[in-house]
């Protein structure tokens, strides 16, 4: 009997990516969106972001307890084709968090279709900390703002509700 | 949970707890719902080889920000001036409860029981706070909290055995 697969990697990413490092409060906001959620764990908001848009970011978080490659040391963690195909097809930035569940670090990769491949492990280059954090924020927030959006008039709008959007 | 009602507070520390509890791999962890205050956060399971053993233990989780309505005794050893009279549900909770208490500054956890055999043992109820002390949560100590679980159940054991002997 044991605890549901990732809880423990869902735990430290959320913990990982809401650190203070003496801000009054966290950059990002994380929900988890449940184990039927299929192809990504968290979606990310934004904190302190004061323009029209609410920027966000998906996650899909990885945990092992496996450890490292020998020669490059990166992340045992797996993530098959037909995932990575899945990821890479959401129009939001979406990144993989590989978790060490032993050390309780994160790592972070871009799953945005750079590469559309199954990995059997990922680079700790870009570990979980304030400098990541702070790449990661500016990142995404200039996704959002460089991104072009269409007018969207739908048609389940309601006449009757006055005041249009600025 | 007390309710900062910030999510940034308790969410987290939510999360932060279920981190340190995952540390141990024969525990099962339960979040509860939070429509109501039945008194604990989280529920444990305890395995013993994998295989459930039916001792449960319940969780109380309590989250400060800052270190600063804390005081240190030692590296190992706090006090906390504790609001004692919201402790008044888990009176008649048949299992042992623990209170957490998670500091979002440092990510640090300490522990202490609050319902061994007798509540009235632990803290005193006609109070509305009481400075109660606090051990950190390490390895060591998590190791220490599941033998005294474990004992508390076979002392009850024997309770029973002794009582069908009569």
């Amino acid at each position: 009997m044991k605890n549901s697969v990732g809880q423990r990697g869902e735990a430290i990413f959320y913990v990982l990516i809401t650190k203070f490092y003496g801000r009054d409060k966290p950059i990002f906001r994380p929900q988890f969106l449940g184990d039927k959620w299929q192809n990504v764990d968290f979606i990310v908001e934004l904190e302190d972001y004061s323009g029209k848009i609410k920027p966000f970011f998906f996650v899909q978080v990885k945990s092992t307890k496996s450890g490292y490659t020998k020669i490059k040391q990166r992340l045992k963690v797996k993530v098959r084709k037909k995932h990575v195909l899945s990821l890479s097809s959401y129009p939001a930035p979406t990144y993989i968090v590989g978790i060490d569940e032993v050390s309780e670090e994160g790592f972070v990769i871009s799953a945005n279709g750079e590469s559309l491949s199954g990995i059997s492990s990922i680079p700790t280059d870009n570990p979980i900390n304030e400098k990541t954090q702070n790449i990661l924020w500016e990142e995404v927030r200039n996704f959002w703002e460089n991104s072009e959006f269409p007018r969207f008039c739908s048609y389940f709008s309601d006449p009757e509700w006055k005041g249009a959007k600025q | 949970m007390n309710k900062n009602n910030l999510w940034y507070i308790d969410q987290r520390a939510e999360y932060l707890a279920n981190m340190y509890l995952s540390r141990r791999d024969d525990l099962i962890i339960e979040r509860q719902n939070h429509t109501h205050d039945r008194g604990i956060d989280i529920l444990i399971d305890i395995c013993h080889s994998g295989t459930l053993t039916g001792r449960v233990f319940g969780v109380r989780i309590r989250a400060e920000r800052s270190a600063s309505h804390i005081r240190r005794v030692s590296h190992n050893l706090i006090t906390y001036r504790y609001p004692v009279s919201t402790l008044e549900i888990i009176r008649d909770i048949p299992f042992p409860v623990v209170l957490l208490l998670m500091v979002m500054e440092d990510d640090s956890g300490y522990y202490n029981w609050i319902n061994r055999t007798k509540l009235d043992q632990a803290v005193n109820l006609s109070l509305k706070t009481q400075s109660v002390p606090f051990e950190r949560l390490t390895e060591e100590s998590m190791n220490m909290l599941i033998n005294e679980i474990d004992e508390w159940y076979e002392r009850r054991i024997g309770n029973h055995e002794n009582k069908r002997l009569v």
